[in-house]
């Protein structure tokens, strides 16, 4: 019964919401998954999860745009070394396909010769919308610090949230604490309230 | 299985509110007045005589570069001044001061804190001068042009580090090097015994000391104002957070938990209890969301059920329907949480439920203390 409610739902409201939901269920996890092996098997039962994917811009997020405007508007920009996750998302609310990253970005620092660096990840929707409006793009960013050859996380997952957001904020529109997600708490040592932040994709209310 | 009674969530605020709302004021006041216990953000060390800015480097390798700290060896506190923030740890806290954003503030013991006061690479080679046993302790020393050099090994990486400055600490202490201005601080997350009474303006909830196999093994309390930064962003109200958070865990844990740094993912089998007032912003954002309004979406509200917890009381047991549920063994959806709403207090409860779980965890549910 709740799969064929899922199905139901699906096919009623999915185009209108730009499939960002399925009824009252996002069609996307909120948290990253690692590639390889097992990798479906981690969206389908929600175990491994790495990092919060803690932005969305919709609507207007061509994917080739928002990374643009990232690089363009934010501290953040292309590197090499790149380290993918995955993206876990559902038509139906039952099965289920891994869907790679679209690029990494990072800023206020590096990969291999400084000290620290901000890093994000972005995923572009992964089915197709006729619509420029209904397009979407999502990333998670965070902050990390080289420790020993490894990089670690050091601070909470909120600030950098905010801090992208607010470098876009002046030529985009920014819908702070957009969307509720999940409870707040703390993920990986560091807080995370739960709110995704939307950032919309028009530039100076332009496409 | 739940059932919906038609009631909205949002509608429900009672007289709990009022109550709670004036402890708000009070947790407003203290974010800019002192951290929760009345101490300074951070303290200044007491142990050092003095206080050293050292470079450090690793030869021979790239992926470490070379960075500056300062560090009071006896004392183990440090401050890095960093890309865009500097990170300060001193006294059982750890503050990361954004000029942009504010000043985050971390306190307690290694449960909370993790790996985070062994951050300052130089730490221990340098306290090994210090006290005069670097040789024992496997750090080789010399005089170059008149500067200390210490070679020694951190966790399989061979370090260089050049002691460029040394100040008294009391000029350390005047020049604030391990001090952050209260009124910068916008959040501080505080590690509780579990069990323990809220400083904190919530009425918080748990289960006792150990549920299903697990055992309470840390309580987090945790009060943000909105971040500085974005006037607009400053204004919305859903940025100011009260939590109260009590971690259960498997034996497996060994010690760590989702509030633990320096981890890859949390323990499995974790379970969070969080408390934060219903009349909060971000609360009431949490249940409009179970009544079908986020943001922009609308949706069917969520199916909820009145459920009597431990000590009699009423509330509504709500699943966080949002996150897709995992299939179960046999086939019944598995949730990442679930929310009991009171009087005064939402709960949410993080872990991997199935709905039958769910009911019975929540009857265990009771105020804190």
């Amino acid at each position: 019964l709740l799969v064929v409610s899922f199905v139901l739902a699906a096919l009623v409201s999915a185009p209108a919401l730009a499939h960002l939901k399925i009824d009252g269920t996002w069609s996307y996890r909120y948290y990253s998954r690692e590639t390889g092996s097992g990798a479906l098997s981690r969206c389908q039962n929600n175990t491994g999860k790495v990092d919060p994917i803690n932005l969305i811009f919709y609507q207007y997020g061509e994917y080739n745009r928002i990374d643009q405007h990232i690089r363009n508007e934010t501290h953040l920009g292309n590197f090499t070394g790149h380290s993918p996750q995955l993206l876990c998302q559902t038509d139906n609310g039952s099965s289920w396909g891994t869907h790679a990253e679209f690029n990494e970005q990072q800023g206020h620092g590096c990969l291999t010769h400084c000290l620290e660096r901000a890093h994000m990840r972005l995923w572009f929707a992964p089915h197709g919308h006729s619509s420029n409006v209904d397009k979407w793009t999502v990333a998670g960013v965070h902050h990390e610090e080289v420790q020993d050859f490894s990089h670690v996380i050091d601070e909470d997952w909120e600030i950098w949230e905010t801090h992208i957001a607010s470098e876009m904020y002046d030529h985009h529109n920014v819908y702070w604490y957009a969307y509720s997600r999940v409870s707040a708490g703390y993920y990986r040592g560091w807080y995370d309230d739960g709110y995704v932040t939307r950032i919309g994709g028009l530039h100076d209310g332009a496409y | 299985m739940a059932r919906t009674d038609g009631r909205a969530l949002t509608a429900r605020l009672g007289a709990g509110t009022a109550l709670i709302a004036s402890g708000l004021a009070l947790a407003a006041a203290g974010l800019t007045s002192a951290s929760p216990d009345g101490r300074s953000a951070v303290a200044a060390p007491s142990a050092d005589a003095y206080v050293y800015r050292v470079s450090v480097e690793a030869p021979g390798t790239e992926a470490v570069p070379s960075r500056v700290e300062w560090v009071a060896p006896l004392s183990g506190a440090w401050r890095v001044d960093g890309d865009h923030a500097t990170k300060i740890y001193a006294d059982g806290r750890y503050v990361v001061v954004d000029p942009d954003q504010g000043a985050f503030v971390r306190s307690g013991s290694r449960w909370f804190l993790g790996d985070l006061p062994d951050r300052a690479v130089v730490r221990d080679a340098l306290r090994s001068h210090v006290l005069g046993r670097a040789a024992r302790d496997g750090v080789s020393t010399r005089l170059i042009a008149g500067r200390t050099e210490l070679s020694f090994s951190r966790r399989g990486i061979r370090y260089r580090a050049t002691v460029v400055e040394r100040l008294a600490a009391n000029t350390a202490r005047a020049r604030a090097l391990f001090t952050v201005p209260n009124e910068l601080v916008t959040s501080f997350s505080a590690e509780r015994r579990p069990g323990s009474r809220a400083s904190v303006p919530v009425v918080p909830y748990w289960f006792g000391s150990a549920v299903a196999g697990r055992t309470a093994v840390g309580s987090v309390e945790h009060s943000s104002k909105p971040i500085r930064g974005n006037p607009e962003r400053v204004a919305n109200p859903r940025g100011e957070a009260i939590l109260y958070i009590t971690f259960y865990e498997l034996p497996e844990a060994g010690g760590q938990s989702g509030a633990t740094p320096g981890q890859d993912t949390t323990p499995e089998g974790e379970i969070q209890v969080v408390s934060q007032p219903r009349s909060l912003a971000r609360t009431r954002g949490m249940l409009e969301a179970a009544d079908g309004v986020n943001g922009d979406l609308r949706y069917e509200p969520w199916p909820r059920s009145q459920v009597e917890l431990a000590k009699g009381e009423q509330a509504m047991l709500v699943i966080n329907r949002g996150e897709a549920p995992a299939p179960g063994p046999d086939g019944e959806p598995v949730w990442r949480e679930f929310w009991v709403v009171t009087e005064s207090t939402l709960t949410a409860v993080i872990g991997s439920f199935t709905e039958a779980e769910a009911r019975t965890l929540a009857e265990r549910l009771m105020p804190v203390g």
